[in-house]
């Protein structure tokens, strides 16, 4: 019965009942076909597309069947496949139909999402070197003034207490391992 | 009346004493500094309450120290291997080495390990799990041999649940088939437990573990050990026959210990290793043990070293035999 | 009826001063503990395991269990409030409980979910205190081929997860069932798709990843597009009205008992039962359009599911020895170094010890109803706290939750990785929710498969060998084509419907 259903059918159901999970935040316009707005989408399937056909051919290297049932092989290969199938209708339906833009943020959240994502970056490379305690402190003040915290002493009391508070409640209170911070620079509190 | 000569002689004792503690006693660990124990175990395995057992009992002995226990888990302990290595040679830093799984993940190419035996200075061994083969209890294997014979009769048929892929228990399984020229049929499963339920299920005919796995279900009466593969009857179960008495000598187990990396200052290693050897003979701790359903094996530095040396040229072998 | 005695007798072991405080420590430290994204119950046992070795047994396994059930709570908190899911269950509440939120009824979630999970854990309790021994036979007749059906089963309630697209459902679902393929193969031993990274020989931890696709993702879209901060008065309401009960009633019924038959097989998780429970109120629900913008039945089900599998699934500890999930193992490693083997002895060897625990488990999820029903304000107020100071504070949890499961800075690369991802794919409106179905689906499904067919060497028929496997593969068909019967009788009742209810 599910077979005898054709692609069309299987769209308007869907789009029948009325978008129930849509994340209202996530884009209402539509591409205009130009741009990067317009561009991301199909990029994206693309990418995903490939990246199906990569998965692929990788399992294609892999044992695909044993006489004792699949191999390694076989369930990435399907599912590659799959993805590089719902991938190509995903491209096709594209071109007939509205697909969602991607509004590129303008220059003030750009710079926190930017910021923010190199504060992480910070964290992961700096964390086992310099210790947790003087990372997240680094950490909490750029990402506190990038949102937009402009109030200095609640910014400090908020970095301070997430840092230097969190690093010794689970470290002394709780007993969980967090990198120290590197020679004796936080020993007087047993840091 | 004090007598000089009396005197003299108890001084001389207690300088003597006290000298010789400073010998035998390294400065190691300074009071405060942090003493890591990686161990590659999730919270809760057997490897993670080992290190904690461990660590406790240390702080124990060593008053005002600080023994911290780090859980890497990945990679099948690999990534905690790895880190040991990789530590500072200061000798604050050691781990959990656990044999013969070990030896098994530098000799897999395909797992490219960074490290090798030369990357460690083992310190000590603690603790002894043999290995064991369980069936449930309405089986009808009585022995090793029922179930040898049957997977000669039928080749490649009879289940035999293990962990993972050239895991300690399929290494046992294949070393059991290359000595008595038989094929099993071993299903993987992700851990112990599942494999546990296979069994009692009835979905896997046999399973292959360790006796500290089986402990709980035989003294519920669920299961029955067909063999033990050590050098004589483990403790827990003192009826169930060695694997070398039913004629397939295989001896293997989990050996759990702990090492340095390479490159430590040997006093050090020496000082980690009498300790072990302190708390495996502290009755208290030998009640701990036993309830981690363990059974305590000490080795030290050098017993310890040979011995994974001799698991390395064991475990090389049979893996040389696997067809794939 | 010794039984009984012995269960009244723990209620009074169990009531002591002493023991009411272990579990009251417990419900606050799980509270807390689970509040912390990425910190999830098992995360929150291992910090806390080194405490309760200085305690005696019961008091210890008191303690830590009222941990395990807690945390699940306050994963719900921060998934509600903030749309940042407190733990990797906590995703499937995640749509509805979020949406509640703006619309200002936060607290009616969270006192729905706080109830829901009342019931469903003590329920799931009694269940172990009366039904065990039978309960765990059930248990035991899933072999492969049975989990494998149920797997097939709970992916097919993919239908349900769809979201405004199918096409895009199905290939982000797809994406899931490679990223779960990652790691070593499970028959083998060779590593598949790891691209030479040895920490990826485990496979993809699901912490980081969900951390990084839901909550990274937020804070990334919160930058652009922020949610506005309710002021008082459009809090409507802290506690639920008559309406919001008789509409969750079903909900927790039917997560109960989801979430108990769940619990009880090994293998099962949480975050399963909760994304199962979504499908089945969504697709029992009269309208489910109105899943993803508050139907509170999306946040009733999936909660009253997961606390009832939490409980649940110490039924199989306590009567077989087998822990049912990750965090049920750290309770098994606590029983265990406290000297008791957990299994079917245990109830005869030390019934003064293990009814106080029982009994104490009903005692602890009642308290934690108690306790958290009157923090709801409190909560609720975090929503008004400004943007510019949750957003770092949250990325400060994600990133020690991230750190703290492996002490691994690779994860950390693998959510920053995924949250890029998450924030992309949202903004073009791909549906997250079955990436994180498949991901913890997919594996569970392709190891049954394989086993089974290991067992039969290659003989195809066993995945089809009892009444249970057919069942369950029989309902899955069912489960997956139930759109096109509702689609076929929303046509058909279409104009009718809507006289009737305008």
């Amino acid at each position: 019965m599910v077979a005898g259903l054709s692609r069309g059918t299987l769209e308007s159901l869907a789009l029948n009942v009325p978008n129930p999970s849509k994340d209202p935040r996530s884009s209402t316009n539509t591409a205009a076909d130009d741009g990067v707005p317009g561009h991301a989408y199909r990029v994206l399937v693309l990418a995903f597309l490939v990246g199906g056909l990569l998965v692929c051919r990788t399992a294609i290297g892999l044992t695909y069947y044993t006489q004792m049932g699949p191999g390694p092989g076989f369930f990435p290969f399907w599912a590659g496949a799959l993805l590089s199938l719902f991938c190509l209708m995903l491209l096709i339906q594209s071109f007939r139909a509205q697909i969602p833009a991607f509004d590129i943020p303008e220059k003030g959240p750009m710079l926190k999402i930017v910021v923010t994502i190199a504060a992480i970056a910070g964290f992961g490379l700096f964390i086992e070197r310099l210790g947790f305690v003087l990372t997240m402190f680094g950490v909490l003040l750029a990402l506190l003034y990038v949102h937009g915290c402009r109030m200095l002493p609640t910014g400090l009391v908020v970095a301070l207490t997430g840092s230097l508070g969190v690093g010794f409640a689970f470290s002394r209170w709780l007993g969980v391992f967090l990198p120290p911070a590197p020679g004796a620079v936080l020993q007087f509190i047993g840091l | 009346m004090i007598n000089l000569k009396c005197l003299t002689i108890a001084t001389a004792v207690a300088l003597a004493g006290f000298a010789g503690n400073a010998f035998a006693q390294t400065a190691w660990p300074e009071p405060g500094k942090v003493v890591t124990v990686y161990n590659g175990g999730s919270p809760g395995s057997g490897q993670d309450l080992t290190a904690r057992l461990v660590a406790e009992a240390l702080q124990k002995i060593h008053p005002g120290s600080n023994f911290q226990v780090v859980a890497k888990p990945g990679a099948g302990t690999q990534l905690a291997y790895q880190t040991i290595a990789d530590s500072p040679k200061d000798g604050y830093s050691f781990g959990i080495m656990s044999l013969p799984t070990f030896a098994t993940l530098y000799l897999d190419p395909s797992r490219q390990a960074g490290f090798n035996r030369d990357s460690f200075a083992p310190a000590a061994n603690f603790i002894f799990d043999p290995g064991a083969i369980a069936v449930p209890a309405e089986s009808p294997y009585k022995t090793l041999k029922d179930l040898l014979d049957a997977a000669k009769a039928k080749p490649g048929e009879v289940t035999v649940a293990v962990v993972g892929p050239k895991s300690r228990e399929h290494l046992d399984v294949t070393a059991m088939e290359q000595a008595a020229g038989v094929k099993f049929n071993p299903i993987f499963h992700n851990d112990s437990g599942t494999g546990l339920n296979n069994l009692l299920g009835g979905n896997v005919e046999a399973q292959q573990g360790s006796v500290g796995d089986f402990l709980a279900q035989i003294a519920a009466g669920r299961i029955r050990l067909l063999a033990v593969f050590a050098k004589a009857p483990s403790a827990f179960a003192p009826d169930v026959p060695t694997a070398e008495a039913s004629g397939v000598p295989v001896f293997s187990g989990v050996t759990r210990g702990f090492t340095f990396p390479a490159g430590v200052d040997p006093a050090i290693v020496k000082q980690l290793s009498d300790d072990i050897g302190a708390i495996v003979n502290s009755p208290e701790q030998q009640e701990n043990i036993k309830n981690l359903g363990f059974e305590a094996n000490y080795m030290d530095m050098e017993q310890f070293t040979a011995y994974a040396k001799s698991e390395e040229d064991r475990i090389k072998d049979i893996l040389s035999k696997i067809p794939n | 009826m010794e039984l009984f005695g012995d269960f009244i007798a723990g209620f009074g072991i169990a009531l002591t001063p002493e023991h009411l405080f272990y579990a009251l420590v417990g419900c606050l430290i799980g509270t807390l503990v689970g509040v912390l994204p990425g910190i999830g119950s098992a995360g929150g046992m291992v910090i806390l395991l080194p405490l309760t070795f200085q305690m005696e047994p019961t008091g210890a396994i008191i303690m830590l269990a009222a941990i395990f059930y807690g945390s699940y709570y306050g994963g719900t908190i921060t998934t509600i409030l903030m749309n940042v899911p407190g733990e990797v269950a906590s995703v499937a509440t995640m749509q509805d409980g979020h949406a509640m939120a703006r619309q200002g009824r936060a607290g009616v979630a969270l006192s729905i979910a706080a109830i829901g999970s009342f019931i469903g854990g003590t329920l799931a309790t009694l269940a172990l205190v009366l039904m065990a021994p039978a309960l765990s036979e059930m248990a035991l007749a899933f072999g492969p081929p049975e989990f494998f059906a149920l797997m097939v089963l709970g992916l097919a309630t993919l239908a349900f997860l769809a979201g405004s697209s199918m096409p895009r459902a199905l290939a982000m679902a797809v994406f899931g069932l490679i990223l779960g393929s990652i790691g070593t193969d499970p028959t083998m031993g060779s590593p598949r798709l790891t691209m030479g990274f040895v920490p990826l020989l485990g496979g993809l931890d699901f912490v980081p990843v969900v951390m990084g696709l839901f909550g990274l993702s937020e804070v990334l879209i919160n930058a652009e597009n922020p949610t506005p901060v309710l002021t008082k008065k459009d809090i409507k309401g802290l506690y639920p009205s008559v309406r919001d009960f008789r509409q969750s009633a079903g909900s927790i019924v039917r997560g109960t008992g989801l979430g108990i038959l769940l619990g009880l097989i090994p293998g099962t998780s949480q975050a399963l039962a909760s994304f199962v429970s979504y499908g089945v109120e969504k697709a029992v629900a009269k309208r489910p359009e109105e899943f993803g913008n508050g139907a509170i039945q999306g946040v009733a089900g999936p909660e009253t599911a997961n606390n009832a599998h939490a409980n649940a699934a110490l039924i199989p500890l306590f009567t077989l020895g087998i822990p049912g999930s990750p965090s049920v193992a750290i309770l098994l490693g606590a029983f265990i170094i406290n000297g008791l083997a957990p299994g079917p002895l245990l109830f005869e060897q030390h019934p003064e010890i293990v009814w106080p625990i029982i009994c104490s488990m009903i005692v602890g999820n009642l308290m934690l109803l108690i306790l958290n029903v009157p923090l709801i304000g409190m909560w609720v107020k975090i929503l008004q706290v400004p943007t510019s100071i949750l957003s770092p504070v949250i990325v400060l949890f994600i990133c020690l939750g991230t750190y703290l499961v492996n002490n691994s800075v690779f994860d950390v690369w693998v959510m920053i990785l995924f949250g890029l991802l998450g924030y992309t794919l949202r903004k073009l409106d791909f549906p997250l929710s079955p990436i994180a179905l498949t991901l913890i689906v997919g594996p569970l499904m392709e190891n049954a498969v394989r086993q089974a067919l290991s067992i039969s060497r290659g003989d195809v028929s066993i995945l089809f060998r009892s009444w249970l496997a057919c069942g369950l593969l029989a309902m899955a068909v069912f489960v997956l084509t139930l759109p096109l019967w509702r689609l076929r009788a929303i046509q058909t009742r279409g104009a009718l419907g809507r006289d009737v209810e305008d």
